[in-house]
């Protein structure tokens, strides 16, 4: 079941190296800093694997999502996302704030719950959206 | 200090039938257990025989309790009411030689009046045993032996025993005892003490170690291992009887068991350990167990395995029962050495320990008003639909299936606890909630929140089997202490439930299933004008979406990327405008077919509902789509060899209990494949702040997709173990690392293996679709996907019925679950109305084509399918042959087998006798 013609993919050990993820193929790549500080790259398949390689070098980001602490919802969780990716850096700081946040049900999805955390322009937002479920129906139910 | 005429150390099932025997006197009585509940011993894992008095020879002590105590068990049998069937034992008989060693046994069996016992040849014992292999030639029937549930055994012993005024003291490990005056101080660990004129020692595994505590003889207890398999109720190889090979001069011989819940046990093994807490299971010979049972039984499969598991003999040097008041310290009697027949004999041994207590000096005077029979323990999977919701009427928990496998209801767990048993283990054994073929992965998050209402503890304090088998470590941030608060029958979001569901009801089409499937072939069917009503035991819609919180869902479908609730709720809200009637925190328990000489108006299926709400309903539907998703496949699947502790789960379970219940499962996590399930879940056990040593992945590719390997894994360092396999878990009580072996020519390289330190192993290792009720209603299902095999309009095998997304197989994206399940409604509204149905050609599965579903295509129409590819190909080419000849060719960018391919097929100018086939190039 291995590919005859493609590589394996093993753990990056080297920050130079970078699997390519706009596509499926995943070409490995090789990025080398030039002294005018341009990146040259190597490995891609396509030049989609070079503007790749060259978000994750400068500016690299991710969509966080987590759960917030939610009362008198039916389920005590409530699921987030930032609105747009977070740089890398700031992960830690932004989960930070997630679970700093104590919420009351209802909640409705794309609720934004905290604008531009940390000064990074980006929003943490509802995913899901939550009713009240009354304290007495909640006792009926247990 | 408290103090009891007798006191009894170790509640096994010795322990337990003495302590019932004496409850019968005026005598006060305490029974003392060192574990978290009573039967966590020896007497938990064993085959559960009851012996035919032929295996042993006379001078033995154990030969003569093992024929008494099976004559016993009838009796008790109807005061008790534990799962007991005298189903008779059979050996069988491959040579001559073997005939001559049964005739033996016989002989024997005669000496000790084993009833009934008879010699066979082979007409007769293939009669008595059809499932035998052709290849044996005669052998024995012991008509009084049979089979028990061994730990219902001793519950129901012990629960006796309480009613009759016996106290059963948990967790007291007997750690001192001394004597002054007249009489003995035992302590335990803990600093809790009991004085008691007579000591009963039933230690098991650690008589000899009791033994020495109260000064008294030396004696030693070799642990003895038997390992087994346990094989799922749908097996085809459960025997009538228990079958026994020959027996070899050390052990009976491996065994294949029919159990009283209608699973197999095979098994077991013998091999002399060190260690008393020695109960892993060795993969070496776990593979010999199954191997010997196949030469009983050939349809035994190791595909039908759910679990492995073992437990230590405690023997004695000469093998036999050591039962008598001990020669150095009188009025301590010992029962030690109870190793096989110890189940057979348990009642008997009580008869003997009552007679020797009296010869010490203990008088026994009849109780006057001793209880002798105890209440049925319910099973709401053995009740048919009108007991089932008279049961409701009387409590509406019997309406809320906790555990799908064995469909075992809230009232059940609750019997269990009010019973004593309050670890997962002790409800498990109890009710058997977590002991079907998915091992608790549905059940465990559910148990655990059951088990914080009705005895107040905090999720973190529920166990396995008591402290130090913790089942989480934490909360996450702002989670309350006590679940109790947040049952799962709370108000659906926005629902709108059907009125007088209870009442028999009729719908065009029943959905089971409410993820995306479900509610995406609802939608079609609604459009079209029909009357669909879907059913979810969840208490909102979305399936397995709502915990999968991470974004990368509809991606094709939207061309945006939404996290999972997000897509979900989508969906939710077409159903909504769509009106669509949907039941949730409802059960699906069976579908049938209405009896074929119905009235056409009658015609269609009946599907039984339950729900905390309603009770048992039935609505009939003219048809059904069957999307009830998928399960993950489990340890016992696998078959990782080692101890069972508490922190190995399915990536699922953990991912529920992390993202709906905002528990924490474990700080420092192994996982098992790197699918994509196991790779979303290393990323988020980091951002719940726990450590992720590795991911180990059996194959030498990943199976995840490149993104999730770069965000999931390299983004945090994480390696990926590729070519590597767990080849053991350790830990006792709680999981301490695992061995991780590399693979080479396909088998692990044990001598470079080595250790990884980790609290919770999380399993990733495929999904299989969840077919219990259709495999019920007679669909036919595909031995590659595991789902109905359908035709062109993905109707099953029955008609009317229909399948769309994992139930009917694996999807990668949601969006071709949705895709496939609006086709699915669609057909099911052209079925509804009545539309002829097409001729059709059957698809082949060509080179390097795992499978194609549909698997055929519609004469003069163009349809969609997905197959899975077997290889990896950057470039390769998807062809459609007609009758041999290429006439159609797709290119692909790149395939792999964990990415499913989808192919239009072009039927138009197709003869139906046409031949056609897919294939990858
Ligand atoms: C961790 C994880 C990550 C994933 N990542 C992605 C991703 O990034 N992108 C993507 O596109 N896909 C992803 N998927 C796959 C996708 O989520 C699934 O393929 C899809 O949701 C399956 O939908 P379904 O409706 O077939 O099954 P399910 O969602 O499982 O729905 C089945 C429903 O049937 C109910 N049911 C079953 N039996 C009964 C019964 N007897 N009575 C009543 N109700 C019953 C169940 O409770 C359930 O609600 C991921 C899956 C997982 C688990
Ligand atoms: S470089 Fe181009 S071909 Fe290679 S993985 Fe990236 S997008 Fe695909």
């Amino acid at each position: 079941m291995i590919a005859e013609n493609q590589k394996l993919v093993t753990i990056r050990r080297d920050e130079r190296e970078r699997t390519c993820i706009v596509c499926p193929i995943g070409c490995r790549l090789t990025i080398d800093v030039n002294d005018d500080r341009t990146l040259s790259v190597s490995g891609n398949r396509c030049k989609r694997g070079k503007e790749y390689a060259e978000e994750e070098f400068r500016d690299p980001r991710r969509t966080v999502t987590a759960t917030c602490a939610i009362r008198g919802a039916a389920v005590a969780r409530l699921p987030v996302r930032s609105s747009a990716g977070v740089p890398v850096d700031a992960i830690a700081g932004f989960l930070a704030r997630v679970y700093e946040l104590r919420l009351d049900a209802p909640v409705s999805r794309a609720t934004v719950l905290l604008s531009d955390v940390d000064g990074s322009g980006v929003d943490l937002v509802a995913t899901a959206t939550m009713e009240r479920v009354d304290a007495e129906q909640e006792e009926d139910d247990g | 200090m408290d103090s009891v005429r007798v006191a009894i150390i170790g509640a096994g099932v010795s322990g337990a039938a003495i302590a019932r025997r004496l409850s019968e006197y005026d005598l006060s009585v305490a029974l003392i257990e060192k574990e978290a509940d009573v039967s966590f011993g020896t007497s938990k894992a064993n085959s559960g025989i009851i012996h035919g008095g032929f295996h042993h020879n006379t001078k033995y002590l154990k030969a003569r309790l093992e024929v008494q105590g099976a004559g016993m068990y009838p009796q008790l049998h109807r005061e008790l009411g534990f799962p007991y069937r005298r189903c008779g034992i059979v050996v069988a008989a491959f040579t001559p030689e073997e005939m001559t060693a049964v005739e033996h046994l016989y002989r024997q069996g005669v000496d000790n009046d084993s009833a009934g016992i008879e010699l066979c040849g082979a007409d007769r014992i293939h009669g008595l045993e059809p499932k035998l292999h052709s290849d044996v030639i005669g052998g024995l029937y012991a008509p009084a032996g049979g089979i028990i549930e061994p730990y219902r055994f001793v519950f129901a012993l012990v629960e006796n025993a309480e009613q009759n005024g016996v106290r059963v003291l948990r967790g007291f490990d007997v750690c001192d005892a001394t004597f002054s005056g007249d009489a003995f101080t035992v302590t335990s660990g803990d600093g809790r003490s009991i004085r008691a004129d007579f000591v009963v020692n039933a230690a098991g595994l650690h008589a000899d170690e009791v033994s020495a505590r109260f000064g008294a003889e030396s004696f030693t207890i070799h642990p003895r291992k038997g390992e087994y398999h346990l094989l799922d109720r749908r097996t085809a190889a459960c025997p009538d009887r228990v079958v026994f090979p020959v027996p070899t001069s050390v052990s009976k011989g491996m065994l294949v068991i029919p159990t009283v819940e209608g699973t197999v046990l095979l098994g077991p093994t013998a091999d002399a350990v060190d260690a008393k807490d020695d109960v892993d299971t060795d993969g070496s010979r776990l593979g010999e167990i199954v191997t010997s049972a196949q030469r009983l039984i050939p349809s035994v499969s190791a595909k039908d395995i759910i679990t492995s598991f073992a437990g230590l003999r405690p023997a004695l040097d000469d093998g036999d029962f050591l039962i008598r008041e001990s020669s150095a310290v009188p009025r301590l009697i010992q029962v030690a050495g109870i190793q096989s027949p110890g189940l057979t004999a348990a009642p008997a041994v009580a008869e003997l320990v009552k007679d020797l207590l009296k010869e010490a000096g203990c008088e026994l005077t009849e109780r006057r008003s001793f209880t002798r029979t105890l209440a049925p323990v319910r099973r709401s999977r053995l009740l048919d639909d009108e007991e089932l919701h008279d049961a409701w009427r009387a409590d509406p928990d019997a309406g809320e299936a906790v555990c799908r496998c064995e469909t075992v209801t809230r009232d059940e767990v609750r019997a269990a606890i009010a019973a004593g048993h309050t670890t997962l283990d002790g409800i498990k054994f109890y009710s058997r909630a977590g002991a079907g073929r998915c091992q608790g992965a549905f059940c465990t998050p559910r148990l655990i929140q059951i088990v914080c209402e009705e005895t107040g503890r905090s999720a973190t304090e529920v166990t396995k089997r008591g402290p130090g088998s913790e089942l989480l470590v934490d909360r996450l941030p702002g989670t309350p202490d006590t679940p109790a608060v947040r049952t799962g029958t709370t108000r659906p979001t926005r629902s709108r439930t059907t009125p007088n569901a209870g009442a028999d009801r009729r719908v065009d089409a029943i959905v089971i299933g409410g993820g995306a499937a479900g509610l995406a072939a609802a939608s079609e069917i609604a459009q079209a004008g029909f009357h669909a009503l879907v059913v979810d035991r969840e208490p909102a819609l979305g399936g397995i979406l709502r915990q999968c919180i991470h974004n990368g869902f509809g991606l094709q479908e939207f061309e945006e990327e939404l996290t999972g609730p997000e897509y979900a709720e989508r969906y939710v809200e077409e159903a909504d405008q769509h009106r669509i009637d949907r039941v949730t925190s409802t059960t699906a328990l069976a579908i049938r077919g209405a009896a074929a000489d119905a009235p056409t108006d009658a015609q269609g299926f009946i599907t039984t509902l339950l729900s905390k709400r309603r009770g048992v309903a039935h609505v009939r539907s003219r048809a059904v789509v069957l999307a009830m998703g998928s399960r993950e496949r489990n340890r016992g699947s696998i078959q990782i060899p080692g101890s069972r502790p508490a922190g190995v789960m399915t990536a699922g379970a953990a991912q529920r209990l992390i993202n709906i219940e905002g528990m924490i499962p474990g700080k420092r996590t192994v996982i098992v494949g790197s699918g994509d399930i196991g790779l979303i879940m290393a990323r988020r056990m980091k951002l719940i702040g726990a450590d992720v040593e590795a991911v180990i992945e059996i194959q030498p590719v990943p199976s995840g997709i490149n993104r999730n390997i770069v965000q999931c894994l390299d983004d945090f360092g994480i390696p990926l173990y590729l070519g590597h396999v767990v080849t053991a878990i350790h830990g006792s009580r709680r999981v301490n690392g695992v061995t991780v072996a590399p693979i080479e020519n396909g088998v692990p390289r044990t001598d470079r293996s080595f250790q990884i330190d980790c609290d919770t192993v999380l399993l990733s290792v495929g999904l299989i679709p969840e077919n219990e009720l259709s495999r019920e209603l007679g669909v036919r299902l595909h031995t590659q996907t595991n789902g109905p095999i359908v035709d062109a309009s993905l109707m099953t095998s029955v008609p009317g019925v229909f399948a769309g997304g994992n139930v009917l197989h694996i999807h990668d994206l949601v969006d071709y679950v949705a895709e496939e399940s609006r086709r699915c409604g669609r057909a099911v509204a052209a079925y509804l109305n009545g539309d002829a149905a097409t001729a059709q050609v059957p698809i082949a599965a060509g080179s390097n084509v795992r499978y194609v579903v549909p698997g055929s295509v519609r004469v003069g129409a163009t349809s969609t399918h997905y197959l899975r590819s077997m290889i990896a190909k950057v470039g390769a080419k998807v062809e459609v042959t007609v009758d041999g000849e290429v006439v159609q060719t797709a290119r692909e960018h790149h395939v792999q087998p964990s990415e499913m391919i989808s192919v239009e097929i072009d039927g138009t100018s197709l003869q139906p006798d046409a031949s056609v086939e897919v294939s990858i190039r």
